[in-house]
């Protein structure tokens, strides 16, 4: 039966626990007994240097691939209540380090996909498709092709194929990695936006500090597994984020610094 | 403008294509290759006969059914062994075994089983063109890019209870696996739509008094150069038409994955 989706806050939010994820490629281990969990409606950051494991991360959590050992659950709120382990999958959207966008479809179909895929009503898909490229700036391109839109448009509408179904939780991978400093920029604030009014859970893996310092209310620190002495990932709580005005900050470059000291140093300890 | 240019190449290699039959009419002489100026001439007339279009007509019955049926059969056999990894264990090595082999020999022993008809023609000009075809797309599903693949899969609604994977085959199938496969299939066909029109000649060429591979053959065989090389115009006619149709089709249905080439 055609339908629509409710956004998460008209229902409810999830958020991630993981405990003791590891994964093996072969015999090369690539994430060893890692824990952490983001609350619903909070957002991660993963950082850390090529190779170390932040993307394979990612498709863990969306599940598509597996993994040797630990666990990972969703959790579910309503308002300020917890309310259990979900029984089911999340509303989960990924947005891939190269868009994932198909280059056989434009703008519109790219888009409207999710909804096609959740078998939604088609006048419930053309109203939503348009109201996300209103949103993103992207009006007029709808009938352009991927290979016709700039860098930043692809990433923008990458973003609103993953938002038009109204996830709880959003996984982005590296997504502002092909954009110009400018660009990058605005996509950072869009996120922020968009976050400030679906209030989605979102994890992001990026190779950049600032950028993970800036969209992290945590920052999960990632070395290559076997590099350091204790564990290989270090988990930073980051209080300033989400306020107005951060990147002025001195506590925003303060913690710049102490994550990006810990990348230089394979051998670092915990803090 | 792009189309106009595209125009004009075509018509300046027509002219020297033209102007180098002319020169070797002057060279080997009218008996051996007769001049353009005469071919087109006496094919003029030709054209307004009843006895033309019947060659021509069946001729392009014959490729075109064999095309259509090749492409039919063989693309979707191409996408199920690039995607179902046992079936391909299974069918690959009968496959590559035969792929080899010159379906052409066979000819005789097609005539022999399925008689003198349009259909062992036909059949034979399938199995030539179909190897092409399965083989270019098995290939190119086997190549799926995985971030096509996990962007798709992260697409789908497992949220929705009750819904495994496994129930979004189809959706799979038309969002993913075809139109990633197709313009590797459809250049696989427009260069096999050259090979098609090489064994229809042959095919032609025995026991049958109709199409222009017998054209060709029974003019040769009584000398008569003219309705030869109308003959032969007119299956190079027919390859050119083939090739530029799946040019279109390609144009028409890859638009994006074309403009993800350039």
């Amino acid at each position: 039966m055609p339908h629509t989706l409710s956004s998460p806050l008209e229902q409810y939010q999830a958020g991630i626990n993981v405990q003791g994820l590891s994964k093996q490629y072969g015999t090369v281990s690539v994430l060893e007994n890692i824990s952490f969990s983001v609350l619903s409606g909070k957002s991660l950051s993963v950082i850390g240097k090529s190779g170390c494991g932040k993307s394979t991360l990612l498709t863990l959590l969306a599940q598509l691939q597996d993994y040797q050992a630990g666990r990972i659950e969703f959790t579910a709120h309503s308002g300020e209540s917890f309310l259990k382990v979900h029984k089911r999958m999340p509303r989960l959207s990924y947005v891939l380090q190269e868009y994932g966008l198909f280059p056989w479809k434009n703008a519109t179909e790219n888009l409207m996909l999710p909804l096609q895929l959740a078998k939604c009503a088609k006048d419930y898909m053309q109203e939503q498709v348009a109201l996300m490229l209103q949103e993103l700036g992207l009006t007029g391109l709808e009938k352009r092709y991927p290979q016709e839109l700039s860098g930043g448009q692809k990433q923008r509408l990458a973003l609103g194929r993953a938002l038009i179904s109204k996830p709880e939780i959003i996984l982005l991978d590296e997504p502002f990695s092909s954009v110009d400093a400018i660009n990058r920029e605005n996509l950072q604030n869009l996120i922020l936006s968009l976050w400030e009014k679906y209030r989605f859970t979102f994890v992001l893996v990026t190779h950049s500090v600032s950028e993970a310092v800036y969209l992290g209310g945590n920052i999960l620190s990632l070395s290559k597994a076997g590099e350091r002495r204790n564990s290989h990932y270090t988990l930073y709580e980051n209080p300033y984020f989400a306020e107005e005005n951060i990147r002025d900050k001195k506590e925003y470059f303060e913690l710049c610094k102490i994550i990006h000291h810990s990348l230089q140093k394979p051998f670092a300890e915990t803090l | 403008m792009k189309n106009v240019a595209y125009c004009i190449k075509y018509c300046l290699t027509l002219a020297c294509i033209l102007l180098l039959w002319h020169m070797g009419a002057l060279y080997f002489g009218e008996f051996i290759l007769p001049k353009p100026v005469h071919v087109f001439s006496f094919m003029g007339d030709y054209l307004l006969t009843h006895e033309f279009w019947i060659h021509f007509g069946i001729s392009s019955y014959r490729v075109c059914t064999a095309l259509a049926v090749s492409f039919l059969f063989s693309f979707p056999l191409g996408i199920y062994m690039g995607y179902k990894k046992r079936f391909d264990s299974f069918f690959s090595p009968f496959v590559f075994i035969t792929y080899p082999i010159p379906k052409i020999v066979f000819l005789p022993l097609f005539f022999l089983i399925m008689g003198i008809g349009d259909f062992s023609r036909i059949f034979l000009i399938v199995l030539t063109v179909s190897y092409q075809i399965v083989v270019v797309t098995r290939a190119s599903i086997l190549h799926l890019d995985k971030k096509y693949y996990y962007s798709f899969k992260s697409l789908l609604p497992l949220h929705i209870e009750g819904t495994p994977k496994k129930h979004y085959r189809l959706e799979k199938l038309m969002h993913l696996l075809i139109p990633y496969a197709l313009p590797s299939a459809l250049t696989a066909l427009r260069i096999a739509s050259g090979t098609a029109i090489a064994v229809l000649f042959i095919t032609e060429s025995f026991a049958t008094q109709e199409g222009l591979g017998f054209l060709i053959m029974d003019s040769w065989g009584r000398g008569d150069m003219l309705p030869m090389f109308t003959g032969i115009l007119s299956l190079c006619f027919l390859g050119v038409f083939l090739y530029e149709f799946c040019n279109g089709i390609e144009y028409y249905f890859c638009r994006g994955n074309r403009l993800n080439a350039k």
